[in-house]
């Protein structure tokens, strides 16, 4: 059932087996998972079924990073969460990624790959993906296009299989409200967490809506999937028990906060036109399975013996396509054109800028065709001019880079995070350093030649990097307390009922997009409950 | 690799130009990339600056002898023998980076090449 907060009474109070604060991919997976067992569940969502600006403020924090992308943007808060506006790129995390690296601080999940595996298959039908193989030879036939013929010894084909993408909060909503045994509640905020004085429970929370009404929820169990940095801040928040928040007793929560810095990091040149990168392209596959949106594409990365050989973080590297209206420098010199001359304003390198939107007209007209009368004009648009990396990197866990509390409150009298985030300078010399083992195996197989695109010709790092938004690390699983927030249960270490779901559990992110591992993890801790609570 | 290959065979090594058919003229923009790379490589290695070393470098390699330095073969051999030599290049991680790019040693020879005249 899915009712709205604002009808329930001040000072209510509700109780249940399992409470769940958060209805994105990590709990809307947990809730359904659980919607066939005896547990009585009770689910909180800060927003309501639609985008509400009022509740997205909520997010918003104080950036210490000029470049850092704004969570007020990057996340949304309604039903389904982030996964409104996801991109659905999908796939498992490598078996190395869990391992305790020597070569990477703070490495080493407290599972293996292996452990998870059995999820992330079950993983795959909620976002509905094919599957789950990630194997190159596999998706070689069914795409009918062969891998680069690359030494597996040094550079893989790996495998990336897109979500439609799923929107978890329209796909399973209609099965959630129809639950008997899950009461969602839509406009309900998390506020409190009540801890016993011993510090060691959670007694119950304190939830409300914006116009100040509160309720309260009694559970045996509860579980914060708020998202990799409300997560933290909401412990941060929590310390009327322990004075640095919960969880918090070793200075662990909200640190070690990770992305997937994303770089244009790399050109590619072809010693012949013809070789076949249709594998890498995103497309579906020609045998798409009935009733599935089967598709997979390929992407290189390196060898784990090369990585392991190099002591090297995992990096992505998909090989792209740009067509000539896309990299037209003339299409860009417009646009600034437009911006400054718009704002009464001569932008730098005015000759320049004119010189590109001259010698490039003919795409500067296409720009302005596609965006006033929506129609294509010319044809050579779609050339393709080269192809080109946006290279996906595996971000140290820098304790530095942290989620925390800032004096200024929100409307729900919580104090504002602060997100500290830069990417360390090794994080970048591994991104060039694997580039340059990619390119050395390009040239050894005779595919052509590739060229870092660093720092030079006045471009700077910050203006080649994007993000994945993939908000990670800041209540990080570790068997030892000393080292992690939760435990391989995904359980607060020294609080015996409260629970974390969503990738603020992941020690290290991989080059591998979250929300498969979110997803799978998520089945897991509805297995361990099911287990402990003897309720099936 | 066909731009190296072209700037190598016609102006590099002393072969006629009129053999050079099957290659295309390399644009201007393709140039200044291999002269850039070129003067990169005389920055890392200076001691090879002078073109009767970087092409002695070259043949000590391509024919392994340094007492063979061709003055007129044809620029289909040429470049058939540039080819193995850059793939062999690779596959011995013969590889120098340079200007963004992973080249092979004998590429960036021919870039200096280019650049020495």
């Amino acid at each position: 059932m899915i009712r709205n907060a604002r009808e329930l009474d001040a000072g209510q109070l509700l109780e249940c087996d399992i409470c769940i604060a958060g209805a994105g991919a990590a709990g809307i997976t947990l809730a359904r998972e659980l919607s066939a067992s005896k547990l009585h569940v009770i689910m909180l969502e800060s927003g309501g079924l639609d985008f509400d600006g009022e509740v997205q403020a909520l997010y918003q924090a104080q950036l210490n990073s000029d470049i850092y992308n704004d969570p007020e943007t990057s996340r949304l808060r309604f039903f389904g969460g982030s996964t409104n506006h996801w991109a659905g790129n999908c796939g498992p995390l490598d078996a190395i990624d869990f391992e305790a690296r020597p070569w990477l601080p703070h490495s080493g999940w407290p599972f293996s790959r292996a452990d998870l595996d059995p999820y992330y298959e079950k993983a795959q039908t909620y976002c509905q993906l094919g599957p789950f193989n990630y194997d190159a030879d596999y998706w070689s036939k069914q795409r009918g296009h062969a891998a680069l013929p690359l030494d597996p010894k040094t550079t893989i084909t790996g495998i990336a299989q897109p979500s439609p993408p799923t929107r978890f909060g329209e796909v399973y909503r209609s099965h959630i409200g129809d639950s008997q045994n899950i009461q969602v509640y839509l406009n309900a905020n998390l506020i409190d967490i009540t801890l016993h004085p011993d510090g060691h429970r959670v007694e119950s929370v304190l939830a409300g809506q914006l116009d100040g009404k509160r309720f309260q929820v009694k559970a045996r169990l509860f579980v914060l999937a708020l998202g990799g940095i409300e997560n933290a801040r909401m412990l941060l928040n929590c310390d009327k028990v322990h004075r640095g928040g919960v969880g918090n007793h070793h200075d662990l929560v909200g640190r070690y906060f990770m992305d997937h810095p994303v770089v244009s990091a790399a050109t590619f040149f072809l010693s012949d036109p013809k070789i076949d990168l249709g594998l890498y392209r995103e497309e579906p596959p020609v045998s798409a399975l009935a009733g599935s949106t089967s598709a997979a594409y390929g992407y290189l990365k390196l060898s784990d013996t090369v990585l392991r050989q190099h002591g090297l973080n995992n990096v992505r590297a998909p090989i792209l396509r740009i067509n000539r209206f896309t990299a037209s420098d003339g299409v860009e010199s417009f646009h600034i054109l437009s911006s400054a001359l718009g704002q009464g304003e001569v932008p730098g390198g005015l000759s320049v800028h004119i010189g590109n939107v001259v010698r490039d007209f003919d795409m500067v007209i296409e720009g302005i065709s596609r965006r006033v009368f929506d129609t294509r004009l010319f044809e050579s648009a779609n050339d393709m001019n080269f192809l080109f990396s946006d290279v996906m990197i595996e971000q140290r866990p820098e304790a530095s880079n942290r989620v925390s509390l800032s004096l200024e409150r929100d409307r729900l009298g919580l104090r504002k995070a602060i997100v500290d985030w830069r990417l360390a300078d090794a994080d970048k010399e591994n991104l060039w350093r694997v580039i340059e083992l990619m390119a050395k195996e390009f040239g050894r197989a005779g595919l052509g030649r590739i060229r870092i695109e660093g720092e030079h010709g006045g471009r700077t790092f910050g203006e080649m990097l994007s993000f994945g938004d993939h908000h990670m690390g800041t209540t990080r699983a570790h068997k030892n307390p000393r080292h992690g927030v939760v435990d391989g249960d995904l359980k607060i270490h020294d609080v015996a009922n409260l629970y974390v779901a969503g990738s603020s559990v992941f020690p290290t992110g991989g080059h591998v997009p979250p929300t498969l591992t979110i997803v799978a993890l998520a089945i897991r801790m509805a297995n361990h409950f099911r287990q402990i609570t003897g309720k099936r | 690799m066909s731009v190296l290959l072209g700037i190598g065979a016609t102006n590099l090594l002393a072969v006629p130009s009129q053999t050079v058919g099957a290659v295309a003229a390399p644009s201007r923009t393709a140039l200044q990339s291999v002269r850039r790379v070129g003067e990169a490589y005389l920055r890392l290695r200076p001691t090879e600056s002078e073109r009767e070393i970087l092409r002695a470098a070259l043949f000590c390699n391509l024919r392994q002898t340094c007492n063979n330095v061709p003055t007129g073969d044809s620029a289909s051999h040429l470049n058939s023998e540039l080819r193995a030599l850059v793939e062999d290049d690779f596959a011995s991680g013969r590889t120098v980076l340079l200007d963004g790019w992973v080249l092979s040693e004998s590429e960036c020879r021919l870039c200096a090449l280019h650049v020495v005249g």
